[in-house]
């Protein structure tokens, strides 16, 4: 692991590798409870791809003592194995009717083989940004890569499922963007400003009907 | 308690802003300039973190609905009841009062008032967040809840000291600290030789700049976290300052994060003005910073 200092205020640790495995990013997400658990006086923790980046109290603790005692965390994860043991599965309901999946036709498969492609993988959460609860996700099956929009929508609705590259994602509220609408969750993705998912977690979508898209759509406390 | 009649250009409720929600995707909000919102309540005697009303290019017109003390900070006078008053102290402001900021100074202004606003809050903060919904910025007919502090009595105070602001041809010059991706860049020179222009569409999001294209090998990175004052450079060689209501992350090109102690003097800067770019190190930043802090909290500016 390397620590590095990149503002006045933050830290970012990584590996020194350029392959994005589950096993290791399952070793940032220990690394990042881990570090919330110390008693620094810490302002943000947060993990993505291949890092986890820390912003400390300048005015609490000084740098050399925050490297030090990330340092020491950082060799107690190295003596050990870790492993993805226990999978923490959100399964995401998605109705793909084609009134809600309005880039389908872009897709070279039907629309059943569609369904069965994007709900077979267990994605694993990479990190939450962009939006609030907007996940990264890792693991689509490579016969749905599509290239984002060359034009993006001003509005895209609360809860569309999309693709953009090699990526599928949840749009937690409205918002501008240019993926490839395939359908809609009625699920709220954030309640009271936190995200369902977490960082780590995997998510598994199943399919449902438009009848019972409106009934969980309908029923609040989803 | 105050009733909004115009809002003005972009007027919303902010303190220091929130941390621990990066990680599920919200950016930390506050004031954008920190400077100004904590002398805006240090005029008060007020806790400096204490929520203020951030104004942006025009401020806000409102009624004042009950006996209050405001402070102004970003213009020189407002109108009170059609009469021209100085903001160069405090102003005790009475029911029925009729109060027009009007245009700023520069970019942004706050508006602190004794006591201590009462509205929503989210995460520990009372932020307004631009791109969510649970807090909005502030429109028409809102009326501004004030639990009002009155004693002890106020002392007359006044700015004894305004900051310092290099510049060079007469433009600011803000310090940079270099980011993760230079090695990418071709012309890094540049950036830290030509004027960048702010464009006028730069919000609480960004601050979008338009000057000298910055080249580089490959624009794109894999999404990572962003942060305060993140310069990224898109496509197109244009640079953008991520800003306190920014996305959480981010797949642009990282050239380097604006150091703290130069955030007021950015943010206060005219759409369409000019600013110029210097490295700074990371130590040199940092004390830089608290040494400011100190100032802050201090009796530099306000004794």
């Amino acid at each position: 692991m390397i620590i590095k200092e990149i503002s006045e205020d933050r830290l970012v640790i990584f590996q020194d590798k350029h392959t994005y495995t589950d096993r290791q990013h399952e070793v940032l997400i220990s690394l990042m409870y881990k570090i919330e658990d110390s008693k620094l006086p810490l302002l943000n923790v947060n993990v993505s791809y291949n890092s986890v980046t820390v912003q400390w109290d300048i005015f609490k603790v000084d740098v050399e003592t925050v490297k030090k005692n990330l340092l020491t965390i950082c060799e107690s994860l190295e003596d050990l194995d870790i492993k993805v043991t226990k999978k923490n599965i959100i399964e995401i309901p998605v109705c793909y009717d084609p009134e809600f999946g309005i880039d389908q036709d872009k897709f070279a498969v039907s629309l059943e083989e569609l369904i069965n492609r994007h709900t077979e993988p267990e994605y694993r959460v990479y990190m939450i940004g962009f939006l609030p609860g907007f996940m990264y996700l890792g693991g689509l099956d490579e016969k749905l890569h599509m290239k984002r929009l060359v034009i993006p929508r001003k509005k895209i609705d609360k809860g569309s499922v999309g693709i953009a590259g090699g990526q599928t994602g949840v749009y937690p509220q409205i918002a501008p963007g240019g993926w490839n609408i395939i359908g809609k969750t009625p699920l709220e993705m954030v309640k009271e400003g936190i995200p369902i998912v977490n960082p780590g977690d995997y998510v598994k979508f199943y399919s449902i009907s438009k009848d019972e898209y409106w009934r969980l759509y309908n029923d609040k406390d989803n | 308690m105050i009733r909004i009649i115009k809002p003005g250009m972009y007027s919303s409720i902010q303190d220091s802003g929130r941390s621990g929600t990066e990680r599920y995707g919200q950016s930390e909000s506050g004031a954008m300039n920190y400077r100004a919102m904590m002398l805006s309540n240090k005029m008060l005697d007020n806790p400096l973190n204490n929520p203020v009303i951030e104004m942006t290019v025009v401020g806000p017109e409102f009624e004042v609905l009950d006996n209050i003390t405001i402070a102004v900070f970003g213009t020189e006078k407002i109108t009170l009841n059609g009469s021209v008053i100085t903001t160069k102290s405090y102003i005790k402001l009475s029911k029925g009062d009729h109060v027009k900021v009007g245009r700023l100074l520069d970019a942004r202004g706050y508006m602190a008032f004794r006591g201590k606003i009462i509205s929503d809050e989210a995460f520990g903060s009372q932020s307004t967040h631009s791109q969510l919904s649970s807090i909005k910025a502030l429109k028409a007919g809102d009326i501004i809840e004030v639990d009002i502090v009155n004693e002890p009595r106020l002392a007359k105070k006044k700015m004894s000291k305004y900051p310092t602001v290099k510049t060079y041809k007469g433009k600011p010059v803000i310090r940079v600290i270099l980011g993760e991706d230079t090695d990418h860049i071709h012309n890094l020179n540049v950036f830290f030789k030509e004027p960048y222009t702010i464009k006028s569409d730069s919000n609480r999001m960004a601050i979008k700049l338009m000057g000298k294209s910055i080249q580089a090998d490959n624009y794109d990175i894999v999404s990572d976290a962003t942060r305060l004052g993140l310069i990224q450079v898109t496509k197109d060689g244009n640079p953008m300052i991520l800003m306190n209501d920014r996305q959480t992350t981010g797949g642009y090109l990282r050239l380097g994060t604006v150091a703290k102690i130069d955030l007021p003097v950015l943010v206060d800067q005219r759409l369409e003005g000019n600013v110029y770019f210097e490295e700074v190190t990371i130590e040199e930043a940092r004390s830089l910073f608290m040494e400011e802090m100190e100032r802050i909290e201090g009796s530099y500016y306000l004794p």
